[in-house]
């Protein structure tokens, strides 16, 4: 089962003068079980892309199907929706709920569940994050810290139980040690949950972390896919796209032009410190 | 120059200051980093450089006029300039020039020296095209630069970002910074950067590490990272260069000369190699 | 994402008209407003119209663009037709069927109205076509700005609209988000009765009001971190000076409304 896009156009405003194109012929698929990153400059079409995912926006042309339903298709939308979990940037902004419980349950309560089942999702969704139910339940979502609001937003979506999470910059204006939770959850969604992750990130050193497939989008177009290694060992055709690769790369390259005899395909700091530390050895 | 004198600052019913007795001199045409966790207490800090907090305790003084003074609360925020952290929040009127000229024109600035000003400000940080547009068509990094614009348009001798990259892609995140080491180098305005980017710092004469309301180091980036066990108990990191040169030293490689940047550590690494 | 053609909004541009003093443009609005409740028959309308078409063509925007932006008022130029048409008491009889008595009085009633209210949304939207909102606010602080002696706030009132203008974009683009945000959790907003429809406003006003919150919070503290402190000792980068067009502007104006006056006088008696 799989999210398959097949030769995805979308157009904005598409009959005036001011249409603008955000993706053209978009195919691609996204194997379940995978963590997928999507990298591209501001206004390469990542926002339009994700929101593909569960029929927020719909193909001007060709067709996304989630595990074989149609987004276009109303009825099967609506269970698109609760497959594909999507967590925008700055969720915490979508908070409203007078309680952090009540607004965990807002997902399961959409989707027409007892009140006794959104409850219990709700609790063990809090736990998924690391938020323990019994101090923060009851308390209101707009007196936590940044951190915690982003977390419990996340629980929000991961309420629904959504086979696919994708998130939009989750990490975004989060401290270093926010960002190593939020990272660290999302890994454990994946080994526990089995839950398909499709992140779009700025950082690159996140996506050399954790992605074990990319999709580089650039001008509305699906340029490069592939594993990280086969991503990031393209540094040049990156940087033309204005994009960066991660540190441990650049550095590992230097190296290597300046005759140091290492794997070219190194992608995180972990990766070229045992390299280094073995070849001295 | 900016002294901060035992300042301590509490917000109403907050249980805990949000600065307790933190003392700090920023010397001119310094280019000094706050680094700290969210709720360290940072941001309080560059809200009372000026004087938009005034402290509970203590004394903030710019260039010797005190923030608790009302009278020279103008002069010292014309000095001081801050650019806060959501590009969206901070610019006040539609059209780039205006939004430029804003500072000028409530300190009073004659119409034909605000024109200049806006003029030279926007050539500075690359704008001068962008004009006559509405500033909401621009990207985050753009709208930044106007807020760094309105700032110079103040003539300020002080530029504080307040986490002003942290929204930013790393495009716009590369613009501003680079502004900022150019103003900071051409013309010797003093930069008080606070941030959560590590890899921010590096370039800076001075790192000062909050945390708890409390400053808990203070030194040049190489002795501040070379206290990296130190810096995660209070939530940071150590750039990946430094994390890197750490590990191998640790795992028994011998590197000199304290690398910091990524091609001082490639330089590092070589050498050592070559030794062998 | 509105691509149609909506009344008066700004057209930018850089001739003689946009060039105007925002309050010489107000106040020719102001004057033109006063010139078509003077015009007392109907052929005198000619004048004011031509004032439009005068204006349009220094402006440079064609007269098919204004014809286009009137469309969404045409109902409601329909309905006064009518309802002029059938209520409008009269002597010279020139149709009548059951209740409906339509007289030669009623009928240039109707005309006349109709006309009036045509010129009048035309000549108006002039103003909003031809000035940026800044400019309009900027116009409308300094014409106000000798009621602050009585205690108006009228540059309080003046920053006020600049921020909103300001905002307008940035909420918007808020409420996107939100709103997607929550139909991803589910949130149904195209359908349901107009009880669950409100209740579905909920989990996006919230956010939008907090948000907004937030951002009024911050917003004061960079206007105040920028030596904000209200209209006091205050300059500004665009001074507004009156020009030899915008006295030009008065004088093509003033005529007009004498010669207004003078053509329903000649023309004389009822309309």
């Amino acid at each position: 089962m799989s999210i398959v896009f097949e030769k995805v156009s979308h157009c904005y405003l598409a009959e005036s003068s001011l249409a603008f194109k955000a993706l053209s012929s978009v195919s691609l698929t996204i194997e379940e079980g995978s963590f997928t990153g999507i990298i591209g400059h501001t206004g390469s079409g990542k926002s339009t892309f994700l929101q593909h995912l569960n029929g927020l926006l719909l193909p001007t042309e060709g067709t996304v199907t989630v595990d074989g339903l149609d987004t276009r298709n109303k009825a099967q939308c609506r269970q698109v929706r609760s497959r594909v979990g999507i967590v925008f940037q700055y969720p915490e902004y979508q908070l409203f709920e007078e309680s952090v419980i009540r607004d965990v349950m807002f997902g399961p309560k959409n989707m027409g569940l007892s009140e006794e089942e959104c409850r219990s999702r709700a609790v063990t969704a809090l736990e998924q994050v690391g938020l323990d139910p019994e101090h923060f339940s009851e308390l209101s979502p707009f007196d936590l810290s940044g951190g915690e609001k982003r977390r419990v937003a996340l629980a929000g979506v991961l309420a629904m139980k959504p086979k696919y999470l994708a998130l939009d910059e989750p990490m975004a204006g989060l401290d270093p040690r926010g960002r190593k939770e939020i990272m660290a959850l999302l890994e454990r969604f994946r080994k526990d949950l089995g839950c398909t992750v499709i992140m779009v990130s700025h950082s690159m050193d996140d996506i050399a972390r954790c992605a074990d497939r990319v999709i580089v989008l650039d001008r509305g177009s699906a340029v490069m896919q592939g594993t990280p290694r086969e991503i990031f060992s393209r540094e040049e055709e990156l940087k033309d796209l204005s994009l960066s690769v991660p540190q441990a790369v650049t550095l590992s390259h230097m190296l290597i032009r300046k005759g140091l005899s290492l794997p070219s395909d190194l992608i995180t700091a972990d990766e070229l410190a045992s390299a280094l530390l073995r070849e001295v050895k | 120059m900016i002294q901060i004198s035992d300042v301590t600052f509490s917000y109403e019913d907050a249980p805990s200051p949000a600065l307790s007795h933190v003392s700090l001199e920023i010397r001119d045409g310094e280019m000094i980093a706050v680094v700290g966790h969210n709720g360290s207490g940072k941001s309080t800090l560059a809200k009372c450089l000026n004087g938009l907090l005034l402290p509970t305790e203590g004394t903030v003084s710019v260039n010797g006029m005190l923030t608790s003074d009302e009278s020279s609360l103008l002069s010292i925020r014309q000095h001081v300039g801050i650019v806060f952290q959501n590009p969206d929040n901070q610019l006040v009127t539609t059209i780039v020039e205006e939004d430029v000229a804003f500072g000028p024109e409530n300190l009073g600035i004659p119409s034909d020296e605000i024109r200049k000003r806006v003029d030279s400000s926007l050539a500075e940080v690359g704008m001068s095209s962008y004009a006559l547009h509405s500033s909401s068509t621009l990207s985050g990094g753009q709208k930044q630069r106007i807020a760094i614009a309105g700032m110079l348009a103040m003539q300020p001798d002080v530029l504080v970002l307040d986490e002003a990259t942290a929204m930013l892609d790393p495009q716009g995140h590369r613009e501003v910074i680079d502004i900022v080491e150019r103003l900071h180098r051409e013309k010797g305005i003093t930069i008080v950067m606070i941030t959560q980017h590590m890899e921010e710092t590096i370039g800076c004469d001075r790192i000062v590490v909050m945390g708890g309301g409390q400053i808990r180091m203070q030194g040049t980036p190489r002795e501040i990272f070379r206290r990296g066990s130190e810096l995660q108990d209070l939530g940071l990191d150590v750039p990946e260069t430094v994390w890197l040169r750490n590990t191998l030293t640790s795992g028994g490689m011998h590197l000199e000369g304290d690398p910091l940047t990524i091609e001082e550590t490639a330089e590092a690494i070589c050498r050592s190699f070559l030794k062998k | 994402m509105g691509t149609k053609i909506t009344l008066g909004q700004y057209l930018p541009g850089n001739t003689v008209i946009h060039k105007l003093d925002p309050r010489t443009k107000i106040i020719l609005m102001i004057a033109f407003i006063v010139v078509i409740f003077l015009v007392k028959r109907i052929p005198v309308f000619l004048i004011p119209a031509l004032y439009i078409v005068g204006t349009l063509l220094l402006a440079k925007i064609p007269v098919r663009y204004m014809a286009s932006s009137l469309k969404p008022i045409r109902w409601l130029l329909l309905i006064m037709f009518v309802l002029n048409l059938f209520l409008t008491d009269g002597d010279t009889v020139l149709l009548q069927f059951w209740i409906v008595r339509i007289t030669k009085e009623s009928l240039r009633q109707a005309v006349f109205i109709t006309l009036r209210l045509l010129l009048l949304v035309a000549g108006t939207s002039l103003l909003t076509l031809t000035t940026s909102p800044i400019e309009l606010t900027d116009g409308l602080e300094r014409l106000m700005s000798p009621l602050s002696v009585l205690k108006f706030p009228a540059h309080e009132i003046a920053m006020m609209m600049t921020i909103a203008l300001r905002f307008i974009p940035t909420l918007m683009e808020e409420v996107d988000r939100i709103q997607k945000a929550q139909m991803s959790r589910g949130i149904d907003f195209s359908s349901g009765g107009l009880i669950s429809r409100l209740k579905n406003m909920i989990p996006i006003l919230v956010p939008l009001f907090v948000s907004s919150f937030r951002r009024a919070d911050e917003l004061a503290v960079a206007m105040e971190s920028r030596c904000y402190h209200g209209s006091e000792g205050r300059t500004r980068l665009h001074q507004l000076k009156m020009q030899r067009n915008d006295y030009l502007a008065f004088a093509a104006m003033a005529l007009i409304a004498a010669a207004t006056v003078i053509f329903s006088r000649i023309l004389g008696g009822a309309i």
